[in-house]
């Protein structure tokens, strides 16, 4: 099983759609640093999470979170972890795919 | 002739994606400081500075947003916020931590046609 991480914002890159196009396949998806903020929920992008929701698991950093003000505004179901639970994951899971 | 110029500062980036919040309201308080004709808008991601309760020390970095209230002291009175902007991100004027002028798509191409000098961050 994949980790893959994304980092950048849904509105700037298409790193997130490329990676949900693979990530569901036997994966979990870690949202961090600006690709926080497609764990927001009604946005022009939330629905690419709430789909990812019934295949996969969803995690967000949750400093990453606190800094950009968006706490309270998530998508129900996308599991916060902070620092340490990022490094558990990353030893849970096999290997980790950056999309960056 | 008048040395007074307007000029516009377009922010484009969410606050903690590099240094752009920071520069652009460094140029923004210094064209205040040097009495030029300052309008700030936030449009895109940029409308991400502007979320009240930021705490960005566990990411160890500072709080760009508490600058903010600055524009005001300054008395750059025009912050823009571009609606469609917000609207693609679910948020109000109540999500944001200082009084704006939401403006529309029109409405912003006629702001950016009164400038003399538009900088982009």
């Amino acid at each position: 099983m994949i980790l893959h991480t994304v980092n950048k914002s849904p509105a700037r890159s298409n790193c997130l759609k490329s990676c949900l196009r693979i990530a569901p396949h036997g994966g979990a998806l870690m949202l961090i640093e600006d690709g926080v903020y497609a764990s927001v929920n009604n946005t022009k992008h939330s629905q690419l999470i709430v789909d990812a929701l019934t295949r996969m698991q969803v995690f967000v950093l949750e400093p990453d979170i606190k800094a950009r003000g968006l706490s309270g505004l998530l998508i129900p179901g996308v599991s916060l972890v902070g620092y340490p639970g990022f490094v558990e994951l990353t030893q849970t899971y096999d290997t980790v795919q950056s999309w960056y | 002739m008048s040395n007074t110029k307007s000029l516009l500062i377009v922010n484009r980036h969410a606050p903690y994606d590099g240094m752009y919040a920071k520069e652009a309201m460094d140029a923004a308080l210094i064209g205040a400081a040097f009495n030029q004709k300052v309008s700030v808008m936030f449009m895109d991601d940029g409308v991400y500075q502007l979320l009240r309760e930021q705490a960005p020390a566990d990411i160890r970095q500072k709080n760009t947003s508490l600058t903010l209230p600055m524009l005001d002291m300054y008395d750059i009175n025009n912050v823009y916020v571009e609606r469609a902007s917000l609207q693609a991100r679910n948020l109000t004027e109540e999500n944001l931590l200082i009084p704006v002028q939401v403006i529309d798509s029109v409405q912003a191409s006629e702001l950016l046609g009164q400038q003399d000098i538009i900088l982009n961050f």
